[in-house]
């Protein structure tokens, strides 16, 4: 016999009463986890697919709804703007690179994005079988994309026009003449065509042709401050500041993180608390165990060992538990939501936060443990036996 | 070890007006001891002063040379452990351990080398041998009588205090225990003090000490 059979053996008698309290704290500490991890991709996904652009020129409307749009393609766009009045305000010295994009059909629910080429190195395009999109109609796409269109170089498809799939077919066949290396960013979820595919399948006449965007990079860090000015005030579209959006979304996700946070750690925290209730009440029920394991020699300070190794080993497998479930799970959904959602789920085995969890695991496991401990070291043998 | 267990002007007070006393006396090694006495007569009480699990208000109890006045609960808690076993009318065992776990109970608290052999000796001495894989709920009562005398002993103590060991036992099981306890003062020189109520051990032993109301 020994502290931690003894301890282990007093739990498991009683694993029916105490299992939805431990469920409880492990999918406490399972959420935490998995909301650090969200929360540590989605901020490296948000820089990723950034890259380096500085400013979006697009048509005026929300600022935000230009960024979703035209660098994390996840909105629609706020419309099109003049290509000449583009090509016009690109000729400043402060731009070092103008990147142009425009879209507006899709395949299969997947976007066909025309863009100069400037664009594939915005994201390090490195094609592994056929090239990049060089004439009118080749399309290219990512390993991910590819599989799960069905897609490979030679294949012919139609685009539909809008955003939904509902939208009409057009007539043109696009023809894929490239597949690139998955990037962990956006390029992963976009069919990847010339600007001029798109005005063809539009009938755009050249005077009239018009983008969705235009992704500017600039040349010093002053260009922040003048080149939005100066577009805002003189052209027909606005330069929005991705810097500034990307900390509105912050603040917008702000809210809700602390509520998921609070909402984890009140799971954490109340089935903590009841694993503590039930153990002070079992410490009450086994007054006569105590007794016997004292009038044996046992020192209160050993019997309070085997309440705390009840405790450390229930909040301690419930992280072991918590953390293979999220982990398990991050490992096999995370495939899934980067092509679904654009979200590249960052897996580690075991992160600073999960040890921080483990802390917090033991903590509370020495917390909990405190009352039935007081009532081990205010309990004598002779009372004991008088109440038995 | 310790050969002698001694007491002498013993009395306790609950509260101020109502003080019990106890004859003096002493027990040897190898010898038996029956205290007798209706209940409420302070027996369980005096056992209490003997095994140091209260503490000595009047008079002394003498482990041998040492004396348990004035001692810490902490120093009468590893004098008792040490030198004496503790047998109880209602024989508790811990329920989610086996028969043998639950044996091994005392070594643990001690920090003892658990002596299996010396177990087994004993549980094939008292004919339990055949339950040690059993949970104790799977025991009888007389059963459990035995099995608490082989873990009170797995540590080999000088004495063996058993307070009403047979109360809840029918005639054949405590004619059984009796037996037993005369064997061990024989063959393993333990000194044996039963409390009891109960007149068939009256009529077992010689050696008897009233307790009086």
């Amino acid at each position: 016999m020994n502290t931690f059979k003894l301890g282990f053996l007093q739990v498991w008698t009683r694993r029916s009463r105490l299992f939805i309290q431990w469920a409880m704290v492990c999918i406490g500490l399972a959420l935490v986890s998995g909301f650090f991890t969200f929360e540590k991709s989605t901020d490296a996904q948000l820089v990723n697919d950034l890259s380096s652009i500085d400013q979006i020129w697009c048509a005026k409307g929300s600022p935000l709804q230009g960024l979703l749009a035209n660098v994390y393609h996840i909105d629609n766009p706020t419309g099109n703007i003049s290509l000449s009045e583009v090509n016009e305000y690109a000729q400043n010295p402060m731009i070092e690179r103008v990147t142009r994009i425009s879209y507006g059909d899709v395949y299969k629910g997947r976007r066909i994005l025309g863009a100069d080429a400037s664009w594939s190195d915005l994201y390090s395009l490195n094609p592994t079988e056929g090239k990049l999109p060089e004439n009118e109609m080749e399309v290219a796409l990512s390993k991910a994309l590819s599989a799960e269109l069905g897609l490979k170089v030679g294949s012919t498809f139609h685009g539909q026009h809008g955003n939904a799939e509902s939208g009409h077919e057009h007539e043109e066949d696009y023809v894929v003449v490239g597949i690139y290396e998955n990037t962990g960013t956006v390029a992963d979820r976009i069919l990847l065509t010339s600007l001029s595919s798109v005005w063809h399948v539009h009938h755009s006449d050249e005077e009239s042709k018009e983008i969705t965007a235009a992704l500017i990079e600039t040349t010093s860090p002053m260009a922040l401050f003048q080149l939005p000015r100066l577009i805002n005030s003189k052209s027909t579209f606005q330069a929005v500041l991705p810097s500034i959006e990307v900390n509105r979304i912050h603040a917008l996700l702000g809210n809700t993180q602390s509520a998921f946070i609070a909402l984890s750690a009140l799971f954490l925290l109340l089935g903590g608390l009841s694993i503590g209730i039930t153990i002070h009440e079992t410490v009450r029920a086994q007054q006569f165990d105590h007794t016997l394991l004292r009038v044996f020699g046992l020192s209160p300070f050993r019997l309070a060992l085997t309440i705390w190794t009840q405790t450390l080993l229930l909040l301690g497998s419930a992280w072991v538990v918590g953390m293979l479930f999220i982990k398990l799970t991050i490992y096999a959904l995370s495939p899934t939501i980067a092509v679904d959602y654009g979200l590249e789920l960052q897996f580690e085995v075991m992160n600073s936060t999960d040890f921080k969890l483990l802390a917090v695991a033991i903590i509370l496991g020495l917390i909990i443990a405190i009352p039935p401990v007081i009532r081990i070291f205010k309990t004598t043998i002779h009372k004991n036996l008088k109440n038995a | 070890m310790i050969d002698k267990l001694e007491w002498n002007s013993l009395s306790y007070s609950y509260n101020q007006t109502n003080t019990i006393s106890f004859p003096d006396g002493r027990i040897n090694r190898g010898e038996v001891l029956a205290a007798i006495g209706p209940s409420g007569s302070g027996k369980s009480t005096w056992l209490q002063l003997l095994s140091g699990i209260l503490a000595i208000q009047k008079g002394d109890v003498h482990y041998g040379e040492t004396s348990l006045k004035g001692t810490s609960e902490r120093r009468r808690d590893k004098l008792r452990a040490q030198n004496v076993g503790l047998v109880f009318q209602n024989n508790h065992f811990l329920n989610e351990l086996s028969v043998s776990d639950n044996l091994s109970l005392p070594a643990f608290a001690q920090k003892h080398q658990l002596d299996s052999n010396h177990i087994a000796e004993l549980a094939n001495r008292l004919h339990v041998d055949h339950l040690l894989n059993r949970k104790p709920k799977e025991c009888s009562v007389g059963e459990l009588q035995r099995l608490s005398i082989v873990r009170t002993l797995s540590t080999r103590p000088s004495f063996l205090l058993a307070d009403e060991p047979t109360s809840a036992l029918d005639d054949v099981n405590t004619e059984s225990i009796l037996s037993i306890f005369d064997e061990l003062v024989a063959d393993l020189n333990i000194g044996v003090l039963i409390v009891t109520h109960d007149n068939r051990v009256k009529s077992h032993f010689s050696n008897t000490i009233n307790f009086g109301k």
